[in-house]
């Protein structure tokens, strides 16, 4: 039970990355793969407030989120210029950037050592013990992402979203600022993956630069594209398939010498497979 | 139908000695255009001529190197999302729609500027009066609407902000004649029943020219000739132009 | 397919999880030996992913551990069921693996995690649930530098500052004054630096240039260059991988770089020495003190898997089973009682003759020899 309990933590973790994500790259159309950046950004406020400084969970993540958005305005600036692929390796880029902020700056995020002894979130005075109660914390956030999610695609916002997504230059001509849109989705995605950083943070209680990476962006754009551009279920299902897949091979019997050989393949053929059946993902509206 | 400009003191949107450079090719070289409330003015020419780009210019999406654009007589620098809150509609060429939207919601887009919920209700429902054919598929994704239908919702579109100058570029492109009469039609209908005044770019030229009421020939990025459509059509001046003799 | 097919397939997915952990482990968790007709064994191993070279060859050497007493009647008259995951050599899934031993397969104790210093994630599961772990590679040091609970945590690697200190003793002993270090932004590599530059006062050596680079960088040419014309007369290099470490030896050699260079016990890879050869002559290492078991541990190896020990700490591994064996042999029935008996057992080690665990939960004794490569093949050095 515990183990499935972790599973879904992790699931709800990467769900909120998802539904995220897919804002950016699924209604605005554009091609982050920044993601990670945002998600360590969360992870490392949490990791360095509450260890070293000694602020509260919730705090700590408030902070985060304005240091995402903070960080996804100047980004959004910068890479407003340009578009499609360009717009991707910008956003490379700044993943690369950042993860070098988190390894160098040694003196406040202790580099490739990382940062042990995250202390779980307290509720009203009383500590989470428990990965049940974790869980239940991590649900709420993962509900709450949903229901912005939502909110945001189905309000007027989100179809000048889908209209950037499609023809930028035509929503402009009705007075749309599209840079205005665009830096705001992209500071909202950046906020809440900021949030799962710090639920990661805190439930893993260690944090290190290598989780940020750009595999890191590049797994969560890959749950996005699965699940489905431009549906926030798709996100969903597309975290919990991620997540569980891996670990469902583990009880695949396959010959013991190859066996986590096989499961590398296993997963990437299921993948493919998917791919191929529905090249828009499992619930997509449409291709990337 | 209006005949001649009446004064110049009325002018709604001028266009004078404007260039419009890319890099080293120019694509307007010294235009200068006029137009009146509530006319329709076609822009022709051949190919490059510069007619799409006199539309850009005043829309501010063409780099424009010199000259002026006014509106009532005062110059102004057009930056896309504020000139439609003066009062101009832009209808790109090829229809544009947003084709994962619905007819409503593709409309709703048109109407962006329009701050008032119930004002913006009821220019909908003034522009599904002019387009019956919207109406019945309002909620209907725009992607899977024909030809013709998508350029009539274009053109609803741009007039959701109940505009004082609708610019339409080749309003007929890629549409089978038959349609195009529809089009035309509509397009008449608005001016009669709006009073909005309209440029339109086209090639479909016999067709344009029997609801205009002026028309500029464009050349080489520049005016070659302008008047009423009987003066154009006898003088033969679009002949030379179009099949390039001096 | 229609989208309720997906929900029904994604329920059925999750159904598959469920049952399948249900029909792997019938009986229920439980704190107690006794109550187990075997003794579960967990290995948490880098099997894919950049410590796939140290964790395959682990994973052999332990199974050969598990296989060697299973053939003697297994413990205390119980098979050893050894259960195998792969931690992917990252965080997040060495997490995961750990808690698949844990929490699905309930295992006693377990063998790993591969690289432990670098992937701490695991390191509260393993002290929450009360399931000792004996690492054949952990730098039970960067653990300490992150004060982290080591309750459940040890490891049969060498002690790092014991053999950085025989290393330090040679610079001292040939009047090394001034040493460069070049490492990689790996967690063990920054360890590593850091108890180089604590020690060296101690041994009367100045700590000279310093050049940290990006993990995974191949190239040194430039770093090279510049330590040449500063004419460094000795470096002390650690990086993530063996391999690494040979292609900044194959590099200073072209460039005729001569200063001495100096490197811990994981530059002793036989496939790495394989694909280098006498590229990586001259390097001056510290090394365990072989013993008459390691032979006999290296034999009985090849003669199972028809190959040499694959990564350093192979030798770690086959240890670290052995003396949780002995363990749970003198008694102990859970986690607990299994930690309190690694803290106290002593066993004829292959790694180290004497191996038993000190207050730090690192080996006890352990010397340390310097050995270096000539004519591409690892000898002492006189």
């Amino acid at each position: 039970m515990e183990y499935l309990i972790h599973l879904a933590v992790m699931s709800s973790i990467y769900a909120i990355l998802g539904m995220s994500l897919n804002l950016v790259v699924g209604y605005a159309g554009l091609l982050s793969v920044t993601h990670a950046a945002f998600y360590g950004v969360g992870a490392y406020a949490v990791g360095i407030l509450t260890v070293s400084r000694g602020y509260g969970f919730f705090e700590a993540t408030a902070i985060g989120m304005v240091c995402a958005a903070a960080a996804a305005w100047f980004i959004g600036i910068v890479s407003g210029k340009f578009k499609g692929d360009y717009y991707a390796l910008v956003s490379f880029g700044f993943n690369i950037i950042v993860f070098s902020i988190f390894l160098n700056v040694q003196s406040v995020t202790r580099g490739p050592l990382g940062i042990p002894g995250i202390p779980k979130p307290e509720l009203f005075g009383t500590a989470i013990r428990t990965n049940a109660q974790f869980l239940i914390l991590s649900i709420v956030f993962a509900l709450l992402t949903y229901a912005i999610s939502q909110w945001i695609v189905k309000s007027s916002f989100g179809r000048a979203l889908k209209g950037i997504r499609e023809d930028e230059d035509a929503l402009r001509v009705f007075g749309y600022d599209t840079a205005r849109y665009k830096r705001i989705i992209f500071m909202i995605a950046a906020m809440l993956a900021a949030v799962a950083g710090s639920l990661f943070a805190s439930y893993i209680s260690y944090i290190d630069p290598s989780t940020f990476s750009l595999n890191e962006s590049i797994f969560i754009l890959s749950l996005v594209i699965l699940g489905g551009l431009a549906n926030v279920n798709g996100s969903v299902f597309g975290a919990i398939v991620f997540i569980l897949l891996p670990e469902i091979l583990r009880f695949v019997g396959f010959p013991p010498d190859i066996a986590a050989q096989m499961r590398q393949v296993a997963y990437g053929a299921i993948l493919v497979l998917l791919m191929l059946y529905r090249p828009q993902g499992m619930f997509g509206e449409y291709k990337l | 139908m209006k005949s001649e400009i009446r004064n110049e003191k009325e002018i709604l949107l001028k266009l004078d000695d404007v260039h419009v450079h890319y890099g080293g090719v120019h694509a307007l070289d010294g235009a200068s255009v006029a137009i009146d409330e509530g006319e329709i003015v076609a822009l022709m020419g051949p190919n490059g001529a510069g007619k799409s780009t006199v539309l850009k210019a005043i829309f501010g999406i063409a780099p424009v190197h010199s000259g002026e654009v006014l509106w009532h007589e005062k110059r102004f620098k057009p930056v896309p999302h504020e000139v439609v809150a003066r009062g101009i509609a832009f209808v790109p060429q090829g229809r544009r729609v947003f084709k994962y939207l619905t007819v409503e919601e593709n409309l709703e887009i048109g109407g962006f500027i329009v701050g008032d919920k119930k004002e913006l209700a009821r220019r909908m429902a003034e522009v599904m009066e002019t387009f019956p054919a919207l109406k019945a598929k309002r909620r209907t994704k725009s992607g899977t609407l024909s030809g013709g239908q998508q350029q009539m919702l274009a053109i609803a579109r741009g007039l959701m902000v109940d505009p004082k100058v609708l610019l339409l570029d080749e309003p007929s492109l890629g549409l089978a004649p038959k349609i195009v009469k529809e089009v035309f039609e509509n397009i008449k209908e608005i001016n009669e029943r709006h009073g909005t005044a309209i440029v339109v770019v086209e090639h479909n030229i016999k067709s344009i020219l029997g609801i205009v009421d002026r028309a500029y020939v464009l050349a080489k990025g520049k005016v070659a000739a302008q008047g009423k459509p009987e003066e154009l059509l006898s003088s033969g001046v679009l002949e030379k132009i179009f099949l390039g003799e001096k | 397919m229609k989208r309720n097919s997906l929900y029904i397939a994604l329920i059925v997915m999750l159904l598959v999880v469920g049952i399948g952990l249900v029909m792997s482990r019938r009986e229920a968790k439980v704190a107690e030996l006794d109550d187990l007709s075997t003794v579960r064994l967990g290995g948490a191993f880098g099997l894919s992913g950049v410590c796939a070279e140290w964790g395959e060859g682990e994973k052999k050497a332990a199974q050969m551990a598990v296989d060697e007493a299973n053939a003697a009647g297994g413990v205390n008259g119980k098979k050893i069921d050894f259960m195998i995951e792969d931690t992917q050599c990252e965080n997040k899934t060495t997490v995961n693996a750990v808690q698949k031993l844990v929490n699905a397969d309930h295992v006693i104790a377990i063998v790993g995690p591969t690289w432990g210093d670098a992937y701490q994630g695991a390191s509260p599961v393993i002290n929450g649930s009360m399931t000792p772990a004996v690492s054949p590679d952990t730098a039970m040091e960067a653990l300490e530098f992150q004060k982290q609970s080591i309750d459940y945590i040890f490891s049969t690697y060498a002690p790092q500052r014991k053999e950085i200190a025989a290393l330090e003793a040679y610079a001292e002993r040939v009047e090394l004054k001034k040493v460069a270090m070049v490492w990689d932004q790996d967690s063990y590599s920054t360890m590593m630096t850091r108890l180089f530059e604590e020690a060296s006062p101690f041994h009367g050596i100045q700590i000279g240039e310093k050049h940290e680079m990006p993990t995974g960088i191949q190239d040194f040419r430039t770093v090279i260059a510049k330590m040449k014309t500063a004419n460094i007369e000795a470096v002390f290099i650690s990086f993530l991988a063996p391999h690494t470490k040979a292609s900044f030896l194959k590099q200073a050699k072209e460039l005729g770089f001569r200063a001495i260079i100096l490197s811990a016990a994981d530059i002793q890879d036989e496939s790495v020495l394989e694909s280098f050869g006498s590229a990586m002559d001259g390097v001056i290492y510290t090394y365990p003190v072989a013993n008459e078991e390691q032979k006999a541990f290296k034999e009985t190896y090849r003669a199972k898997y028809n190959e040499d020990p694959q990564g350093p700490a192979a030798v770690n591994a086959y240890d670290a089973v052995r003396i949780i064996v002995a363990a749970i042999g003198s008694g102990a029935k859970n986690g607990q009682e299994i930690r309190n008996a690694l803290e106290k057992v002593r066993i004829k080690g292959a790694f180290i003759g004497d191996l038993g665990f000190d207050e730090k939960h690192q080996v006890l004794g352990g010397e340390f020899e310097l050995k270096t490569v000539r004519n591409g093949a690892f000898i002492p050095f006189k």
